[in-house]
């Protein structure tokens, strides 16, 4: 570590995304902020001071050797653990009848985001470290379920079941590129799908959201506006968009918009050449992040910065499909760009590990 | 060591490649958002950018102030001021139960009603209308967020009973009866358009965008009643309705050589200002709506019609069969037998067996085209809502029998407005005028949108016939006439008076208790100034026209001739003040006097009479008559052949009970 070097194309992706995000966060919340708080730049000065706050861990994490978060990663998962439980007892901040912050002065923060970083570093590291059992017996899988549906139990139960459900996509995405044989991965399909399909069918407002995403026009005024609304403001966007500000949809028509529902806004004001851009400039990161991974000097930084490139990746696909209707309403953030701390930082460390593995990378 | 470093690189290789197959497929489903963001964006583009433009305005229609409706001097009928109404976003209200509950102790309205208005739908909505200004000053005072005034223009009344039915009333948006809502389309003005940004909850964002246009002030309407005539004629009939205990009356006051209507009163009246505590009845205007026969009023056509043919002429002399005369299967009767009568007498004396003989010698065709003529069966024009065109048959129709009873005005339908202007036919010298209520309409630049002038709508009668008419209308007013209680010391006063029986549309025959009394007429005679008219419907302690609607029509004739300031007639100037001996005559208003006609000052004996016929036989005597039962008259005071002057009172039982 005598001198950092960052990867370009990684540190292009990144800011791109996160200015783009920091814009257009002012610009879907203004006016929300201006009604709930009285000051348009409430929402704003917030995610400035997580991006600046998120920029220096980036290039924190990027100085730090990537083994360090294999070394310590016990101490991570126990500790995350450990938040995950406390957040659950009154300790937790509640909000929208879910309790999942932490309010530490003005900033309340979301350990379930967190809880997806450990969950790809703990993998990466257990499974590289296994690599000669992976492809035969069980028994090697035994401590990563345990400890995916430990998490996905505490997180499921703040209830936040969108991240729950990635919790444990990520670690059979985790499964899949550290070799599991496919045979294993069928049964834990198998295993999980019933589990999942319950879980969704058991809440009613979870149905509500699968039949609005089936025909969002027919529950116009019920489960389906959010959708409706969406669409409407990409279509208003056009080509080239209304102009920064000029969107009407933030004006509470779109719940979430400066949330999960960002990119509708980036669709209405910047039009389809602004959804195009991030969805390009997400490309970039992906297969920027891949690449880092093929080169990393071991396979713990292989899988490390595979499971992490994915993780973000991944996220953004899930996301840019929900808001455009491919996908039923989930509530995952846009890395980089959603309103949200605790999203911005995990985005941030994921981002700054990739770059020390880049940095490290046999292939440079 | 090779099987482990083999067994790595095989590893190696599945690691690897699954990696780029995830780092492929990623990439590639960040495709698919992207084809549906391209048509959304480009695809359907229109139709969402169309929807989004819809949704995020929206345009509110802001009610104008209304016109004014003044009188002909100026002076205000209806007004509109400013009013505040209660109204919530709904949104913006936080705590809507008690919000909902604050409110009821200061709207009068239950808590429960204005919770709901509170939570259904998304919005604006109104709470309350048009409230008190304290009311509104304490909802000022809550200062409950969401929670506003806004002022509306409420209709306002100032003269309140004051020519009701005329002017009508205004709903909560838009002119319901008479003249207001006849008069909509100008007294209305111009809607204001506003348009507001919407967002998602329906709610109005602040700042509100200036008008897109302004709301236009209505018309001012300026009629041709004056407030004061009106008053007159609406005193006289309220005092003369309610002391017979008729159930309705209207009267009608017309400027004669203009047809401007300068007085429309209804009896019973109502308030406009507090419209709804009234029955849809009291709407009503009779003087347009209430079809009526006009009995003996409508001699004055037939007579009119038989001088203009030169059928007969005013020397003529007709015998009138003591009372009793038959056309086909039907009794055409006189209340008081006459012998031979002239055509003034046939007027004057209102024998119906005269006007028959007359009608029957003009012939079917002749009566029903100066019927016409006179403006029957037809709307007057006078522009009011729903006036009704009256009854009248085709004349190729009529029987005898039909042709008989409408020479003495019974077997058509009219309304007092149209009797009045056939009356001021005679009046003006023969042509017919179209009678008006509205004298001009003023935008509120003062600018005249509309002016109605005097409209001749044809010469009925010639000069001459109309004045020898005229002539023998007066007659009507002097002693011995039907309508002496119409007489006005020192004018001369020509009109008719006119009794009729009620059609009982139930029984299918003419009731023997129901009558509608009438006086039409104009003074001064040779000059007529103004044309009134007066009709009683169903009077109960006196039912002829000469006593129940000529006191009426003297009373409110005498106080618009002295409010007009008309002098009296030059023959009249020596004579004024009047004799000692006249006195008493003029003085006498409730119709219980002296009999002034020689042949009736005794009682005559009428028992075994219908009443119609007992009534018949009383009929010039004036007397004030009581009434008990149903039938035919069995008691009788005063007994036959006393001397009459104090009421009667009659005693009946259905026929062959006694």
């Amino acid at each position: 570590m005598r001198h950092l070097r960052l990867d370009p194309v990684i540190v292009i992706a990144v800011l791109g995304l996160a200015i783009l995000g920091i814009v257009m966060v002012f610009s879907a919340s203004a006016i929300r902020a201006d009604l709930e708080h009285a000051d348009d730049y409430f929402y704003f000065k917030r995610q400035l001071v997580f991006l600046l706050l998120g920029l220096l861990i980036m290039v924190g994490a990027a100085a730090v050797p990537y083994e360090f978060w294999g070394k310590g990663v016990i101490f991570l998962l126990a500790g995350t653990t450990l938040l995950l439980i406390l957040v659950l007892t009154p300790l937790g901040h509640t909000a929208n009848n879910a309790t999942r912050w932490f309010r530490v002065g003005p900033v309340s923060l979301q350990i379930a985001e967190f809880a997806k970083l450990i969950v790809v570093v703990y993998f990466a590291r257990y499974l590289s470290a296994r690599e000669e059992r992976i492809q035969s017996g069980w028994k090697v899988l035994i401590p990563p379920s345990i400890v995916l549906a430990g998490l996905f139990f505490l997180v499921a139960k703040e209830p936040d079941l969108g991240t729950a459900l990635f919790i444990i996509m990520l670690g059979c995405t985790m499964l899949f590129i550290a070799g599991v044989p496919k045979k294993v991965l069928a049964v834990i399909g198998l295993t999980a799908a019933p589990v999942i399909t319950y879980l969704i069918v058991s809440e009613n407002f979870r149905i509500e959201r699968i039949k609005a995403f089936l025909d969002p026009w027919k529950e116009y005024n019920g489960s389906g506006f959010q959708l409706i609304q969406s669409f409407v403001a990409f279509g208003n966007g056009g080509l080239f968009g209304v102009g920064f500000g000029e969107g009407k949809s933030k004006l509470l028509f779109l719940p979430e918009s400066h949330t999960d529902f960002i990119l509708a806004v980036i669709g209405e004001e910047l039009g389809f050449a602004g959804v195009i851009a991030v969805l390009f400039l997400f490309g970039m990161f992906v297969v920027r992040g891949i690449w880092t991974a093929l080169g990393a000097p071991d396979s713990f930084g292989t899988l490390l910065a595979a499971g992490l490139t994915l993780m973000i990746g991944i996220q953004a696909v899930i996301n840019s499909m929900v808001v455009l209707g491919l996908l039923p309403t989930k509530g995952l953030p846009l890395p980089f760009i959603s309103y949200g701390g605790s999203s911005l930082m995990t985005s941030m460390i994921a981002a700054g590990i990739i770059l020390n593995v880049a940095g490290r990378s046999t292939s440079s | 060591m090779t099987g482990k470093r083999g067994h790595q690189a095989r590893w190696d290789a599945v690691v690897r490649a699954r990696i780029r197959f995830l780092g492929a497929l990623v990439p590639l489903l960040l495709l698919l958002p992207a084809a549906k963001a391209f048509n959304l964006q480009v695809q359907q583009q229109e139709d969402l950018a169309r929807r989004a433009e819809r949704q995020s305005q929206m345009v509110e229609r802001v009610a104008p102030k209304r016109g004014a409706i003044i009188d002909a001097n100026g002076q205000p009928l209806a007004v509109s001021v400013p009013v505040p109404s209660v109204y919530a976003e709904r949104e913006k209200v936080r705590d809507k139960k008690g919000a909902a509950r604050d409110l009821s102790r200061v709207l009068g309205i239950s808590s429960k009603t204005l919770y709901e208005r509170l939570e259904k739908g998304r919005g604006f909505v109104w709470l309350c209308r048009m409230v008190e200004p304290e009311a509104a000053r304490k909802v000022r005072e809550m200062g409950i967020e969401g929670v506003g005034l806004r002022m509306e223009s409420r209709r306002y009344y100032p003269n309140k009973e004051l020519a009701g039915s005329v002017l009508g009333f205004v709903g909560t948006d838009k002119g319901l009866e008479g003249l207001e809502n006849s008069l909509e389309e100008f007294l209305r003005g111009g809607d204001g358009l506003r348009v507001f940004d919407l967002d998602a909850r329906g709610a109005r964002m602040t700042p509100v965008s200036s008008w897109e246009k302004a709301p236009e002030t209505g018309a001012t309407v300026q009629l041709t009643l004056d407030r004061n005539i009106q008053f007159f004629v609406e005193q006289s009939l309220r005092e003369g309705c309610s002391a017979i205990g008729a159930s309705a009356g209207a009267a009608v006051i017309l400027e004669s050589r203009t047809g401007r209507i300068l007085a429309m009163a209804n009896y019973p009246a109502f308030n406009p200002n507090d419209f709804s505590r009234f029955d849809r009845r009291f709407y009503q205007n009779k003087a347009i709506h209430y079809v009526y026969e006009p009995g003996s009023t409508f001699k004055v056509v037939t007579i009119a019609a038989a001088l203009e043919e030169k059928v007969f002429d005013d020397m003529d002399i007709l015998f009138c069969e003591n009372g009793r005369f038959q056309v086909a299967d039907a009794h055409i009767n006189d209340h008081v037998p006459h012998g031979w009568l002239t055509l003034s007498g046939i007027i004057s004396k209102s024998s119906n067996i005269g006007a028959t003989k007359v009608g029957l010698e003009l012939g079917k065709e002749t009566l029903g085209k100066y019927t016409r003529a006179f403006g029957f069966g037809r709307e007057t024009g006078v522009l009011l809502p729903g006036e009704a065109r009256g009854i009248l048959r085709e004349a190729k129709g009529w029987t005898r029998v039909d042709l008989a009873n409408i020479a003495f005005g019974q077997g058509l339908g009219v309304t007092p407005l149209q009797m009045v202007n056939a009356v001021n036919t005679i009046a003006t010298g023969g042509e017919r005028l179209r009678p008006f209520l509205v004298e001009k309409i003023m935008s509120p630049s003062g600018e005249v949108i509309m002016h109605n002038r005097p409209t001749i709508q044809g010469r009925v009668v010639s000069r001459e016939t109309a004045r020898t008419v005229a002539k023998m209308m007066e007659a009507v007013t002097r002693s011995g006439g039907s309508g002496e209680n119409a007489a006005i010391l020192g004018y001369d006063v020509a009109g008719k008076t006119g009794t009729a029986q009620k059609f009982e549309n139930s029984r299918g025959q003419y009731s023997k208790e129901k009558y509608i009394a009438s006086f039409a007429g104009f003074v001064p005679a040779a000059d007529p100034l103004i044309t009134a008219i007066v009709v009683v419907d169903e009077p109960r302690k006196k039912i002829y026209g000469g006593t129940v609607a000529a006191p009426i029509w003297k009373d409110m004739v005498v106080k618009t001739l002295k409010y007009l300031n008309v002098s009296p007639a030059p023959s009249y100037r020596d004579k004024v003040p009047v004799s000692p001996a006249a006195e008493p005559r003029i003085a006498r208003v409730d119709g219980v006097r002296k009999v002034s006609v020689a042949q009736e000052t005794v009682m005559p004996d009428l028992r075994g009479l219908t009443l119609r016929e007992a009534l018949g036989r009383l009929a010039e005597t004036d007397s004030r008559v009581k009434v008990k039962g149903t039938g035919v008259v069995v008691e009788q005071v005063p007994m036959p052949g006393d001397g009459m002057g104090g009421p009667v009172s009659l005693s009946l039982q259905p026929r062959g009970e006694s």
